[in-house]
């Protein structure tokens, strides 16, 4: 524990302040903490007071995302190793209302996420002595990807468009719906483009792709946008074009 | 006593803060030139279907100085538009697999910028030759 | 001081809990559920675990298998009732899991894929990759927001329970982004907590797994049982102490010492055959493999690194494509967390604390002896895991008993009305007074001192092998931090977001179970599956075939009994395991 870095955190405390502020602390570190460690030793050494959230440690449970020199970043799986001999600048997730210090209020997201129907959704209830459903390891793979989202939120703090447009379902939103409709024991997606297809759904997207260039986990909530874009496109003028559709 | 969110205004130049967004906001920038010259090419219907004459002074407004230095500068950043459009594509396609594994990003930017090449050959070649 | 009036609370939302809710919702939709959790659901610790949960599917496999596997795995010390219950809905719940949507890894034909996993004697752990907690976990939190009667209380600490004569109704939480306090009341509870690993230094469990429910049941006169039961994963990064997942065994991975010898086959465990079998060497039980990496500890034969010593757990020959294909975490963990990529050189592991097998005490429908109370999951104590749990039994636990849980509660609720008003309202200004008492109080002791001592002497007195003297050191430590801990001090005064608060108030939790975990492993002088003693090395089933048993009595240090392990077909034996096993 001989090297020091600089950690200089936004503290907002609405007991007290009017508006955020910075600290300063100086943390001795060893090789293998992550910026998550750095913080716990402010915490307990230092600065009783400071509030964060964090829990697994290993980038699972999506409870520590932070702006970390202005990137979007998970303070477990960011080496402080890899900001030597820089000053460390650590923020509440952007776009998001600060409760406290480096917490964030999430409702809006678990809102947004609730609207899209996220789970299986099944023409008839399948008995359990019936068995598993029998799904390929392709079939699997064409919507794995997507089911791999944490929920850590670093795409909406690095969407421009969630910035401007409070009520845009967001990347990781609309990437979990996609996963449903492309998972073959899925019949849902007609459900779900009532908000997909909608204003607020994909059509807030500008294709940034930034979310996906942040995404801890590859997720690439971009392509899950940009193709539902596709499907909605032709269910818009399948409703137009064929007879029986209502437009 | 109890909670008071505080909501950060957005950073008047947020999209000078951060190098991606800048480059998105500069590549969004860009589509003005790209509109703009697709109304200079609506024009040049509009004259066509207006008879000879309103062509010939559409052509010889292109070719004017001010008509080239337009056009240049539309097409620098009709060219940037699209460098930078391809570079976010593979994370915009479904993935593209091959005997079971996708095709790395790297080849499918290469493969847009081949394709464009290509096209704006066969257009070189059907409308110069 | 609010109060909120529903019909079931539910204190956790990790896989216990939501499976809980989801079985309230679907039997009864008529009733209101609380789901009140201080981490929103998919943060909670289900979301780490890796390998898998067990349920007999194949063809070559059955019911009697499951059993004896789990039965002599827990070194007799499982109530056989429950494991049977146990070992026949576990198939049903993982095909349920299947019809929400969890992507369970596939075979080619289409069907679920099962793997092998440690002292099982064949292949029956369903698995997603190497995210099954995770991917359980966000099914069931997905699925819940299916069901209008579950009323979600995100961030909600719960400091304890309302007992009006002789019964459970209700709890007292704070809303933490305001740090008000609310009193629920209802007509039954459902404790789905999680386990307490944190209450070690060196531990795969996350920072929230600090035992709160434990404390609030034990306190509220629940006694908890088979507290000195901790298991320690023998596979965990020096330094960071996260889990390398028993898949990576299971997948063919081999453990080696210094010398790169498979030193399992020393201690019973062989033979050393070049892959995977059941049962034996790598896939031995987790408490023989801890066990062994401590005697090569003793005899110098394992790797320094500089968080101290280790073993290599060598996946290479396994080939970069099979590791990406089926373990792909491991390979980024090690990576990222200790430098080394796998498919080119060992990773260095050690044994860690990750899951305690003891917990509240409760029957097979997931009753406590509280009327109204009702516990499931790593919180609860039914006594399918015995002195050593098998890995990939808890996710399947979490699932079983959480429905059953479910399925209890409404029997109490529909036959129980609420408690009164008045008695609710009158505790739960008791729970508001102590906790201001905390805000006013210019107490002495550091809450992060008496963390880092509480955690030094488990460690030290209370770990793999145990004695006599450790265990007496540490009880008398573990009383002594207790009456400091009435003069902690909280830093932190502010309402919105009191983390220090909430830090305290775990603290107070781990203490309490600590302190459970070091009586009941002095009082148990023998050794038995996770637990250890070296002045008492043997198993001795004439005095030790029950379960410990640790009632609360304030101020004190707990009293220690023991009740009779429920046995219905299958008597203690040998647990034998190589060669001999097959
Ligand atoms: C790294 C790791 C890997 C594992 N791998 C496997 C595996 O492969 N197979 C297997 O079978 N098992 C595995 N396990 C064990 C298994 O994951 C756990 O036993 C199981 O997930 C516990 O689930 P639970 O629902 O009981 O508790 P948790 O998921 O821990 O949930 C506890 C809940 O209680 C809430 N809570 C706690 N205290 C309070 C309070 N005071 N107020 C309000 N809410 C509170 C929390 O917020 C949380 O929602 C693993 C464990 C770990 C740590
Ligand atoms: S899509 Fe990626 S960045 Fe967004 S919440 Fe999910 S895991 Fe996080
Ligand atoms: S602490 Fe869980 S993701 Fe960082």
């Amino acid at each position: 524990m001989s090297e020091t870095i600089t950690i200089r955190v936004l503290r907002y405390d609405p007991d007290k302040d009017a508006e955020p502020r910075f600290d300063d602390f100086i943390v001795p570190y060893r090789d293998e903490w992550v910026v998550l460690d750095a913080l716990a030793y402010i915490k307990e050494v230092l600065d009783p007071s400071l509030a964060y959230r964090g829990s697994c440690h290993m980038a699972v449970c999506g409870s520590c995302g932070m702006m970390i020199n202005r990137q979007p970043k998970l303070a477990c799986h960011s080496f402080i190793r890899d900001y030597r001999g820089q000053l460390v600048t650590v923020e509440p997730l952007d776009h998001f209302p600060i409760e406290r210090d480096l917490i964030v209020d999430q409702d809006g997201f678990i809102e947004k996420l609730s609207s899209l129907y996220p789970y299986l959704v099944t023409e008839h209830d399948k008995p359990l002595s019936e068995g598993p459903n029998l799904q390929t390891p392709a079939q699997l793979a064409a919507f794995r990807p997507f089911t791999q989202c944490i929920n850590c939120l670093l795409c909406y703090a690095a969407c421009p468009q969630v910035a401007i447009n409070e009520a845009f379902s967001g990347p990781a939103a609309l990437a979990i719906a996609h996963r449903y409709n492309r998972d073959s024991r899925d019949s849902g997606e007609e459900l779900r483009s009532e908000i997909t297809d909608s204003h607020h759904g994909v059509w807030d997207c500008t294709f940034v792709g930034a979310c996906s260039e942040v995404c801890p986990k590859n997720v690439d909530p971009a392509a899950a946008i940009q193709r539902t874009k596709i499907s909605a496109s032709f269910r818009w003028l399948k409703a137009r074009l064929l007879p029986g559709g209502t437009p | 006593m109890t909670r008071r969110p505080y909501v950060r205004p957005l950073h008047p130049h947020w999209w000078l803060r951060d190098r991606r967004q800048f480059l998105y906001i500069v590549r969004e920038g860009t589509s003005v030139f790209v509109g703009l010259y697709s109304a200079i090419l609506m024009d040049g219907l509009i004259r066509l279907a207006q008879g000879r004459e309103a062509w010939e002074t559409y052509l010889a407004a292109l070719s004017s100085p001010l008509g080239v230095t337009v056009q240049v500068i539309c097409l620098a950043f009709a060219a940037f538009h699209a460098v930078t459009w391809f570079g976010v594509t593979p994370k915009a396609m479904p993935p593209l697999l091959v005997k079971g594994e996708p095709i790395p990003a790297r080849t499918i930017i290469r493969g847009h910028f081949i394709l464009w090449a290509v096209l704006s050959l066969a257009v070189l070649l059907v409308l110069g030759g | 001081m609010d109060v909120i009036v529903t019909d079931i609370a539910i204190v956790g939302a990790g896989g216990a809990g939501l499976r809980a809710a989801i079985e309230v919702a679907e039997q009864n939709p008529s009733l209101k559920i609380a789901l009140i959790s201080k981490v929103f659901p998919m943060r909670s610790h289900t979301v780490a675990a890796e390998g898998g949960a067990a349920g007999v599917v194949k063809p070559n496999d059955s019911f009697d298998l499951h059993f004896d596997d789990t039965v002599s795995g827990g070194d007799w010390l499982c109530d056989q009732d429950a494991v049977d219950l146990f070992v026949r809905a576990a198939p049903e719940e993982l095909t349920r899991m299947e019809h929400w949507g969890c992507p369970w890894s596939r075979d080619a034909d289409g069907r679920v894929a099962v793997r092998a996993f440690g002292g099982m004697k064949t292949e029956r752990t369903w698995y997603a990759a190497d995210k099954s907690g995770f991917h359980m976990l966000h099914t069931l939190f997905q699925t819940s927001l299916k069901y209008p009667s579950i009323t979600r209380y995100d961030e909600f600490y719960s400091t304890e329970l309302l007992v009006e004569e002789k019964r459970c109704t209700g709890l007292v939480a704070i809303e933490l982004r305001s740090g008000k306090l609310v009193a629920f009341r209802a007509k039954a509870v459902i404790l789905a907590t999680g386990g307490a690993g944190r209450v070690f230094p060196f531990t795969t469990n996350g920072a929230i797994k600090t035992g709160d429910g434990m404390a609030m049941a034990y306190r509220a006169g629940v006694p908890l049982k088979d507290m000195e039961f901790v298991q320690y994963h023998p596979t965990g990064l020096p330094g960071t102490g996260i889990l390398i997942t028993e898949g990576a065994r299971g997948e063919g991975g081999l453990l080696t010492n210094r010398d790169g010898y498979r030193y399992l086959q020393d201690y019973g465990l062989g033979p050393p055959d070049p892959w995977p079998r059941n049962k034996a060497m790598e896939l031995g039980p987790r408490d023989r493999l801890s066990q062994a990496f401590w005697h090569e500890q003793q005899k110098g034969r394992t790797v320094e690194t500089p968080f101290g010593d280790a073993v290599n757990l060598d996946i290479r020959h396994l080939g970069e494509k099979k590791i990406d294909e089926r373990l792909p975490m491991v390979r980024e963990l090690a990576i990222s967390y200790v430098g080394i990529d796998p498919v080119h050189a060992p990773i260095p592991v050690r044994p860690v604390v990750h899951y305690t097998m003891g917990g509240i005490d409760t029957d097979i429908d997931a009753a406590t002896p509280l009327p109204g109370l009702f516990a499931a999951g790593e919180c609860a104590c039914v006594s399918i895991n015995g002195a050593n749990r098998l890995g990939s039994n808890s996710l399947a636990e979490i699932l079983v008993f959480g429905a059953r849980a479910g399925r209890s509660a409404i029997a109490f609720a529909q036959a129980n009305p609420h408690g009164s008003e008045r008695a609710a309202k009158a505790r739960a200004d008791e729970a508001q007074a102590k906790i201001r008492a905390l805000f006013l109080n210019d107490g002495t002791e550091s809450a992060p001192a008496l963390r880092r001592a509480m955690n030094e002497t488990m460690e030290s007195g209370v770990g793999i092998f145990r004695t006599e003297e450790s265990l007496q050191q540490s009880c008398a430590v573990l009383a002594d931090l207790r009456t400091r801990f009435a003069q902690v001090r909280l830093e932190d005064r502010s309402n919105v977001f009191n983390t220090d608060l909430v830090q305290v108030l775990e603290l107070g939790a781990m203490l309490d179970v600590a302190q459970t975990m070091a009586e009941a492993a002095l009082t148990r002088t023998e050794s038995r599956g996770s637990h250890q003693r070296l002045d008492y090395p043997k198993r001795d089933d004439e005095d030790f075939l029950a379960h410990s048993i640790a009632s609360y009595s304030s101020g004190e240090r707990p009293a220690i009994g023991s009740r009779n392990v429920v046995i219905t077909r299958s008597r203690p034996g040998e647990r034998i395991y190589g060669g001999g096993g097959s």
